[in-house]
């Protein structure tokens, strides 16, 4: 415990440049003396650090940008054709490259963008973090749930050794997925994506401190994200085969 | 500036705003919708940005209002202020500079969404998309004060959280 709880601000703006002249003397000169806000600016200045580590961008998917960039290109008298065609060209592209990586694309590891982005998904919409759309532990219920929200027959997979504890309806690269949330016997909850479109359906990968693995089944693309360890999941996807719907 | 120019600065910051959205709604879906609408909004109202270095926190804030505008009228829970805990963030002990580097980005992230809504955007605003206070205060609407307040409030938090995961960490180690 310490008494220095009222230097938490100044130490703070300190670390971004934002402090007043008049309050600067005052903070180094405390911190010179205090070995424990001179830890504490230490610990700070280390957070801060790690914060700017995170991803700050994310690629949006082909159909946004293209959106986007089409009203770049609208207004009075649109853009002049140097600035234009790069555009038009990219936007086309973009959503080229998805509907050809969509169709034609073999079963491979998630790419990692798609992998980070899965990641970050897991992170922000397990029932931990925000409640689940659908919570249950029923299959049949889960199904009834997601048959008119996606654009496919919905499954909810049995996993060997995890329990199915609900879901909640995503959209990747504009395209609406399932996904269903489970309690895996390590106590961690995993979350299964399962798209028509291929999200990559070999192999593992890591992102953001979690595994990120795919495979197909049922003509689908399942993809596993959880803290598990990769054999852990790639175990839990191919008892997925096996058991089928419920 | 000409929308040519305007059109080319925005278009820069579609990643950032993408991360952003996605932040705030916590959702891809809803994230997807929040950074067409928000770009909608700014190509109809560009002749409002008036210098070029404000376009960025000029478009973060706009995503941030309409978020704002659809949560409204959206069933939402209430945000719960854990004042004890924020006045214990004064006096516990912080997390150990050497642990931060260790730290899983996954942990980090945990520990940001246990932080209240305010100090977590200011928080990221500042240190994530490398935002001046002056910028912040025009992006979340609020005196200049209160952004320095939320960001010392949301890092003395998040490094108390993190050195109570410090502490288990160490704990399953031994």
């Amino acid at each position: 415990m310490t008494g220095c709880g009222e230097w938490l601000e100044p130490l703070s703006a300190a670390l971004d440049g934002a402090l007043p002249a008049a309050e600067r003397e005052g903070t180094e000169a405390h911190v010179a003396a205090c070995a424990e806000c001179d830890r504490r600016l230490a610990s700070l200045r280390a957070l801060k650090h790690a914060v700017a580590r995170l991803s700050s961008r994310e690629d949006p998917p082909g159909s946004v940008r293209a959106h986007v960039e089409a009203l770049a290109l609208r207004g009075r008298g649109g853009l002049r054709f140097a600035v234009a065609l790069p555009l038009l060209l990219a936007a086309g592209l973009a959503a080229g490259t998805w509907a050809l990586l969509s169709v034609h694309r073999a079963p491979t590891l998630p790419a990692p963008q798609l992998a980070d982005e899965l990641a970050a998904d897991h992170l922000h919409s397990v029932p931990e973090a925000m409640p689940a759309e659908v919570v249950t532990d029923d299959p049949e219920t889960a199904i009834r749930f997601f048959s008119d929200r996606v654009p496919f027959p919905p499954v909810a997979p049995r996993l060997e050794g995890a329990r199915l504890i609900g879901g909640r309806l995503c959209k990747i690269h504009g395209h609406r997925v399932q996904l269903l949330f489970y309690r895996v016997d390590t106590a961690a909850t995993l979350s299964l994506f399962v798209s028509d479109q291929d999200l990559g359906s070999g192999g593992c990968r890591e992102a953001r401190g979690l595994h990120v693995c795919g495979r197909r089944a049922y003509g689908l693309s399942l993809v596993a994200v959880a803290s598990s360890p990769p054999d852990e999941l790639r175990r839990l996807l191919d008892s997925a085969a096996v058991g089928r719907t419920e | 500036m000409k929308r040519e120019e305007f059109a080319a600065l925005a278009l820069s910051s579609v990643e950032e705003v993408a991360a952003y959205a996605r932040r705030l709604t916590r959702s891809a879906a809803d994230a997807d919708d929040l950074v067409q609408e928000t770009f909608a909004r700014a190509f109809r109202s560009w002749r409002d940005l008036r210098e070029r270095r404000a376009c960025r926190a000029w478009l973060f804030r706009i995503a941030r209002n309409l978020h704002l505008n659809r949560r409204r009228y959206a069933s939402s829970r209430p945000e719960l202020h854990l004042v004890d805990e924020e006045r214990a963030a004064e006096h516990a002990s912080f997390v150990p500079p050497e642990r931060v580097e260790r730290l899983a980005a996954h942990d980090l992230e945990a520990a940001l969404e246990r932080l209240p809504a305010e100090q977590r955007d200011a928080v990221l605003l500042c240190d994530l998309w490398g935002f001046e206070y002056e910028e912040i205060a025009s992006i979340l609407g609020c005196p200049l004060g209160t952004v320095r307040s939320r960001i010392a409030r949301g890092r003395g938090r998040l490094a108390v959280l993190l050195a109570a995961w410090s502490t288990r960490a160490r704990g399953r180690e031994s």
